[in-house]
């Protein structure tokens, strides 16, 4: 079971992906609504695994997920990101992965097809 | 092998044995003999060792070597016969010398030792980076970066797909498959659908198609003319062009375009050497497609303005055999531009019947040869009113008219043309005209003849005392005039007492084929989205006052298309959304208070899927983030009907 911080600007977004990771059994210990926040909450508390929708409007100086990944990543180098993308930007995606991104996944996704993305970064159902 | 180096000791040895046997020092000799034979025995009792390995070992290897070259060959031989071809590149990112027949027929040269990311990436720096990076990376960012890798390439005119792979010995492995054919396949198809876009642009405006054609003729013939005046020549190409494009001409278009390039080459030789045959076959080639499915004597037979029913049947059976895309097949259906007079006609039965009701004798003309898209059928339909209001408000009853010094028999006219970029309608009747001492009683001020427009369209207006079945509701002409401002239209009222009253309306002629292509796109991937709704109809709509309520999302296409569309929904239709877009079971007081951005999430998604559908109509435009929109503008829409619920897809304009 792993302590998940999820970060999108959509509300809703955050509401539908909090309920499939409840239901493959991990907590969300926080939600971010833009990239600065998301640095603080993982500041704050440490999550296992992060949600990171790829674009985010302009806030507080950082741009978009990619800064966020590389600012996470500053703070603890094993950090686990997931990147979440609506339409296949395949260079922005590689280079959030080049940043330090696990793995990423396409909207809009089932819940299997996320189970099949954790697996892949090593945390099974129920871990 | 046979050759093997003598131990030098052993040499020095024999030489000095040799020099003693030459010296004839025999007793040296024999002291030292047994000596040097007992050493020359040991070294070539190691070296027939050594000979003896080397033998046996000489003939494994030769085996070795025999059934390598046989398995190389019979690779070989896989290799070039699968289609595939394997490519090795090392841990610097040079491609190792290469086997496979299929590569070197792909790159038509050796690229035996050149950098991977040279010769198969665009950005080449970037991508020597990514595969830098994919190899000294773990397995699953490996995995993850080379999912991302692009899949497809052209190179030297063959469409190549591409599969990577990293070895464990820290190289790469990569599959190249020439996919030109399958492509040809689906160009193919692509291009049966042109051609029935053709055969639907040249038929839904058959005479328009015909006057081209025949105005192409001409000029053609005097060619010898227009060759004197190269600047005319090239304008009246030019146009002529843009009309077979319209039409998705495809020979005819690309030959004018050959032609218009040698004008610019300054290419006189080509020019003075230009034949009649040369620009007409082209066209010729064209209608003969068309022909092809719809008969040989399909153009000849076409004295009429209007469509038989049953060739239209005809094209669309055919176009739904060849799978045609269901864009097309709505654009069939919607085939024709409806016949204003078709929708006018009707009229005469009412007005007819209205007029007996009444005891008045009325003769309705009505003349029109327009045909316009549907957005403009509800307002013909709206001037039921105008037509009722002549009868019951207008045309005097026999005796009154014969008092008046007029005819018996009343006249209302009906007249509709179309100039230019403008749509002009004039209902006119020769009864009382419209009463202004009326309308002052109930506006309560003195009204005019030019003021009348300013209060009959207004709602709930009626110099009616009581409301009847027929009129007084004063609802009649205020539909007429909200007819008329969606289509950002104008409406005039010429009135003489006595004389009659003329309604003249003046509406801009609206074309929207690319928005119609944006919106047919989008409302296709809408209908996806709820593939379990029963969905019943749809239609287009134009409304040059719009605003979008709460319900609703707008999105910019930014691009070639630069248009802002928008979603509008009723709020079954939220919860509809809802539901495809999130996960498990959702209460509507979630629902209600996320409503804006479930809306703003599902256009986010369509839009990301029309854009890859809208590159196949060389439409390529990128999409911005999903916003609300509260100022009121012009809207072409799609309303779209399911069976409990409502949504609308649309477009600024």
């Amino acid at each position: 079971m792993a302590r998940v911080l999820i970060v999108d600007d959509i509300k809703i977004m955050r509401y539908n992906l909090s309920k499939m990771l409840k239901e493959l059994g991990h907590t969300i210990v926080a939600e971010a609504d833009c990239a600065h926040a998301a640095v603080e909450a993982y500041k704050k508390y440490k999550p296992d695994l992060v949600t990171m929708d790829i674009t985010m409007p302009m806030r507080n100086r950082m741009k978009d997920g990619i800064e966020a990944v590389k600012e996470i990543l500053k703070l603890d180098k094993d950090a686990k990101i997931i990147m979440v993308t609506s339409h296949g930007e395949e260079e922005m995606v590689i280079n959030a992965i080049r940043a330090g991104a696990k793995n990423y996944i396409l909207k809009p996704f089932t819940i299997e097809k996320l189970q099949e993305v954790l697996n892949k970064i090593g945390l099974e159902e129920n871990d | 092998m046979r050759k093997c180096s003598v131990n030098d000791k052993n040499l020095i040895l024999l030489e000095e044995i040799e020099k003693e046997l030459l010296n004839n020092n025999n007793q040296n000799v024999h002291e030292k003999l047994p000596d040097f034979l007992k050493k020359t025995k040991k070294t070539l009792q190691r070296y027939n060792k050594i000979l003896n390995l080397s033998d046996s070992q000489q003939f494994e290897l030769l085996k070795l070597k025999e059934k390598l070259e046989k398995t190389n060959f019979q690779l070989k031989l896989l290799l070039d016969n699968a289609n595939e071809g394997f490519l090795y590149v090392n841990g610097d990112l040079k491609i190792e010398p290469v086997y496979s027949k299929v590569v070197k027929n792909i790159f038509e040269y050796d690229i035996s030792g050149k950098y991977i990311y040279d010769i198969l990436f665009d950005k080449k720096n970037f991508y020597k980076e990514v595969l830098s990076e994919i190899l000294s990376s773990d397995d699953l960012k490996a995995e993850v970066l080379l999912s991302l890798l692009p899949k497809e390439k052209e190179i030297n005119g063959k469409i190549i797909s591409i599969e990577y792979k990293k070895l464990e010995n820290g190289s790469f492995m990569i599959v190249l498959r020439d996919i030109t054919e399958k492509k040809y396949l689906q160009q193919q198809a692509k291009e049966e659908k042109e051609k029935l876009k053709m055969i639907v642009e040249v038929v839904s405006s058959i005479e328009q198609f015909l006057e081209i054609k025949f105005e192409y003729d001409e000029f053609v013939k005097s060619l010898d003319y227009y060759l004197k005046d190269m600047s005319a020549f090239k304008a009246k190409l030019h146009t002529f062009k843009g009309l077979f494009a319209q039409k998705h001409m495809k020979h005819a278009v690309n030959k004018i375009h050959f032609i218009e390039t040698q004008i610019d080459a300054d290419n006189t030789e080509y020019i003075s050497a230009l034949t009649y045959r040369e620009l007409t076959e082209p066209v010729e080639k064209d209608i003969e497609e068309i022909k092809r499915i719809l008969g040989d004597d399909f153009f000849e037979k076409f004295n009429y303005k209007f469509i038989e029913k049953k060739r239209l049947k005809k094209l669309y059976s055919k176009a739904q055999q060849l799978g045609t895309d269901v864009n097309i097949l709505t654009e069939l259906k919607e085939l024709m531009y409806f016949n204003v007079y078709e929708f006018v006609k009707p009229f005469n039965s009412l007005i007819n019947d209205l007029a007996e009701k009444y005891n008045k004798k009325i003769k309705f003309i009505y003349e029109c040869d327009l045909f316009l898209p549907d957005i403009y059928k509800s307002f013909f339909m709206s001037l039921v009113h105008v037509f009722r209001n002549s009868v019951y408000h207008g045309i005097e009853d026999e005796y009154e008219r014969m008092e008046n010094g007029k005819n018996t028999e009343g006249t209302v006219k009906f007249k509709a043309v179309r100039n230019g970029k403008e749509i002009i309608v004039s209902i006119k009747d020769d009864g009382r005209g419209i009463d202004t001492d009326k309308i002052s009683k109930k506006a309560g001020r003195k009204v005019t003849d030019e003021q009348i427009a300013e209060y009959i369209f207004q709602e709930g207006f009626s110099t009616n005392e009581e409301a009847d079945l027929v009129s007084g509701r004063g609802v009649g002409l205020y539909s007429v005039y909200e007819e008329v401002k969606k289509l950002n239209g104008s409406v005039l009222v010429k009135n003489k007492i006595n004389d009659g009253a003329e309604f003249i309306i003046k509406l801009p002629f609206i074309e929207h084929e690319r928005e119609e292509l944006i919106l047919d796109v989008l409302s296709e991937e809408l209908k996806n989205l709820f593939g379990e709704c029963r969905y019943i109809t749809e239609k287009y709509e134009y409304n040059a006052k719009y605003k979008c309520d709460e319900f609703s999302s707008s999105i910019n296409f930014k691009g070639d298309a630069e248009n802002m569309i928008f979603i509008q929904c009723d709020s079954k239709g939220v919860y509809e959304i809802a539901k495809t877009v999130l996960y498990g079971n959702i209460d509507s007081s979630v629902i209600e208070e996320h409503k804006e951005d479930v809306l703003k999430e599902v256009l986010n998604i369509l839009a990301g899927k029309a854009i890859k559908t809208l590159q196949d109509y060389n439409i390529n435009a990128d999409i911005s983030t999903p916003f609300f929109y509260e100022k009121t503008f012009k809207a072409y829409k799609k309303d779209i009907v399911f069976s409990n619920f409502s949504i609308s897809i649309g477009i600024k304009v």
